[in-house]
């Protein structure tokens, strides 16, 4: 396909098939470069990527980085925590003020659902806008780089068993991922945790529900497990940590329930001891780190697909 | 001043009229309806063919722009929009920013609204200090100073020692109490109504049962204490077949946004659909619907929420609820009467006669000696929502850019002509 054609990544539930498939392709084409002794190649010389984090991050706001330079574009990292939105100026008018400095790409990360479409729609065609999570709504870097990783180690996505384990009402790496993995084509997806933590009616979303882990993970071939977002958790949710490891932390005896070439995800940062236990993580199904790597591959490719580049 | 209103399809609900008749105001009072009072020379005459004059609406609910700075000229706004919107008789709210709970404050609205042209305002006192829900306010003070009746706004009292002593209190000194349905932990930092869209759009919402809970426990706590009550903006369907059974005593409403829009409608870039309580379902927006065609909802609101465009600036999670609403009340009224094939008298019904009753006034209604409030309007004018359309001092509206029809072309507060359509009354002094 042709870059160019889409302005703004927000979301996966957006997205075609024939984007993702182009996207995984592209992040297969950059891969090697992370090998090379020069780690740059010049796709987005003369380009300026501005990073607009509202909430903390280290690894995705990392990788982001990483990303733009290895495409050689300039970077710019805003500190909007002491910036003018906090000195009374409105979120609009700091945005206008950044767009008339002529940036390309805003990597924009928020604490509100929406904030990535609202910034978007206030950018227009004047910047593009990616979404580094929003909220409890949409992770959707995250979740391409999880297929990307899943596609490494698996080939076809259609025949896997997946299952995504622990926060998903406060998760928008969750909502990105079952997204995901529907459109390219995977059939048996589990949303696994305690009911506090499961949206009602989630099943419309096309997922089946366990409120047990080892039957969540029965015969599975994918595990994601997940953070629990203790900054977007208003009310008693949970007794206690360890008690949840308990119950849902994925330990080597429950990893047993899954085949025995089951890999273990994490979109970090990781609790060990919390909703995975270190054996697990550190252990040889672990993708945990393989998965940050790929990171940059996918963000390469989102950014060099926003700035017109053929892919 | 003397007018007289010629040629207009007269409606009035409460005394089932709805004939074209000729009405003569003077002094502020209905003189006479039908044939020309002898002797009768009007100051101004104006020709209401192929209109309807009614009586003026009366907002139930309405909240100020919480701006802190300029309260006058606040006030004038958006009572001139409350004027353009046909409304001749306004109630407000206590809000977080304006609790209302003082008689300075509500001497402070008495004697501005005096001032200015526009509608009748009232007051609805707070029921707590501050709407904290922990003291009570000086209730019989707030009644002397004018107030219709008690209210914590939107805000639920979460201690439910402090709300039964405030329904008891209130009802030591027969204050209506007006209750909101959300329970406020439940509800806490929710815009949307859980379901379909706050899984895919993860956004925090609130559970059906917030409506429920606080509903059963409002009451629980009306029936125990023998109050009088009203309960504001129901959204639900369960809440409204729980109502039913309790109509003799507790009286509800539900907003014109609620009975307009689904949560499936809102369009998420566009922060005026994020209003409090948050939009319902599709099946509780029809069954709101079908309890109006059946005459079941005891008023509509227009749950009037001004606010500044900074406030709305941002993500639909992150912006302040609330929607303008005045200006555009008359031609979504007319909407719902499309939608519903009720008669012009049955859908006027619901903001005249309806809440005149729940506040205990004698406005709602056209008779002879009665207050000459009235609305006039072209129920056919086209027209299209702009920033322009708006005397409110906010323009935050989820019906911006959209058509409508229906049209407010005469307001009329105790005699006086409040809002004229392409005569600017506001430079001019009162009639």
């Amino acid at each position: 396909m042709t870059g160019g054609e889409i302005k703004h990544f927000l979301s996966i539930n957006s997205l075609s098939i024939g984007v993702i498939h182009s996207i995984l392709d592209r992040a297969e084409s950059f891969f090697p470069i992370g090998s090379k002794s020069v780690k740059k190649i010049p796709i987005l010389r003369g380009k300026t990527i501005a990073n607009l984090f509202f909430e903390p991050s280290t690894r995705t706001k990392t990788t982001f980085e990483l990303a733009a330079s290895r495409l050689s574009a300039d970077v710019l990292n805003i500190n909007i925590e002491s910036s003018a939105t906090k000195k009374g100026e409105s979120l609009s008018d700091t945005l206008k003020t950044l767009a008339s400095l002529k940036t390309d790409i805003f990597v924009v990360r928020h604490s509100q659902s929406g904030a990535s479409a609202f910034i978007a729609n206030l950018m227009g065609d004047q910047v593009s806008v990616i979404n580094a999570g929003d909220g409890r709504h949409e992770h959707p870097t995250q979740a391409l780089l999880d297929l990307f990783t899943i596609k490494r180690n698996k080939g076809n996505f259609s025949k896997l068993k997946i299952a995504i384990i622990g926060d998903i009402l406060h998760s928008r790496v969750a909502r990105s991922e079952i997204f995901a993995l529907q459109k390219v084509g995977v059939k048996d997806i589990r949303v696994v945790g305690p009911r506090t933590l499961i949206p009602s009616n989630i099943e419309h979303m096309g997922v089946k529900t366990f409120y047990n882990l080892e039957q969540g993970i029965e015969n599975s071939d994918v595990i994601i497990t997940l953070r629990l977002q203790k900054e977007r958790m208003k009310s008693a949710l949970l007794p206690s940590a360890s008690e949840y490891f308990e119950t849902f932390g994925l330990t080597e005896a429950k990893l047993d329930h899954a085949k025995s070439d089951a890999i273990v995800m994490h979109p970090g940062p990781i609790n060990r001891g919390v909703e995975i236990d270190s054996v697990v993580a550190d252990g040889s199904r672990s993708r945990i780190l393989e998965q940050a790597g790929n990171g940059i591959a996918i963000r390469m490719a989102i950014m060099a697909m926003l700035s017109g580049e053929r892919i | 001043m003397k007018i007289e209103i010629l040629n207009g399809l007269l409606i009035d609900p409460k005394y089932k009229i709805e004939k074209k008749e000729n009405l003569f105001i003077k002094d502020g009072l209905i003189l006479g309806i039908g044939r020309k009072p002898r002797g009768f020379r009007p100051e101004v005459s104006i020709n209401a063919e192929n209109q309807i004059v009614c009586p003026g609406f009366i907002e139930l609910s309405a909240e100020l722009n919480p701006k802190k700075d300029r309260f006058e000229a606040n006030l004038q706004q958006e009572m001139l929009a409350g004027a353009k919107g046909g409304f001749a008789t306004i109630c407000l709210t206590p809000s977080e920013k304006r609790p209302l709970d003082t008689v300075e404050s509500i001497n402070q609205i008495n004697q501005l609204s005096k001032e200015f042209i526009g509608p009748k305002i009232f007051c609805i006192g707070g029921l707590t200090v501050d709407l904290k829900g922990e003291q009570l306010t000086e209730m019989y003070n707030l009644k002397k100073a004018g107030c219709l009746g008690v209210s914590n706004g939107d805000l639920s009292i979460a201690n439910t020692s402090v709300l039964r002593s405030a329904l008891l209190y209130a009802n030591s000194f027969d204050l209506k109490v007006f209750l909101s349905c959300q329970e406020k932990c439940l509800s806490e930092g929710s815009v949307i109504k859980e379901g379909i869209s706050s899984i895919e759009k993860g956004l925090p919402f609130s559970p059906e049962s917030s409506e429920l809970i606080e509903l059963y426990r409002n009451i629980i706590l009306i029936k125990e204490t023998g109050v009088s009550a009203h309960l504001k903006s129901i959204t639900s369907a369960k809440s409204i077949k729980e109502l039913i059974k309790h109509g003799k005593y507790i009286t509800f409403d539900v907003s014109i946004f609620h009975s307009l829009i689904a949560e499936n409608e809102i369009d998420w870039l566009n922060t005026a659909y994020h209003i409090q309580p948050p939009l319902a379902a599709m099946k509780d927006r029809d069954y709101i619907l079908n309890a109006i065609k059946k005459k079941l909802i005891s008023s509509l609101t227009s749950l009037h929420r001004p606010r500044s465009t900074s406030e709305k600036d941002g993500a639909f999670e992150g912006s302040c609820a609330g929607a303008t609403s005045f200006e555009t009340f008359l031609p979504l009224l007319l909407k719902v009467k499309r939608k519903l094939k009720i008669s012009y008298l049955e859908a006027i019904d619901h903001i005249t006669y309806k809440p005149a009753r729940i506040l205990g006034l004698n406005e709602g209604s056209i008779f002879k000696n009665g207050p000459a409030d009235i609305c006039i309007f072209d129920p056919n004018y086209k027209w299209k929502v702009s920033f322009d359309s708006f005397e409110s001092t906010g323009v935050n509206s989820p019906y911006l850019a959209q058509e409508m029809t229906g049209k407010v072309t005469t307001t009329i507060s105790n005699g006086r002509i409040i809002f004229q359509e392409s005569k600017d009354v506001r430079k001019s002094k009162p009639y």
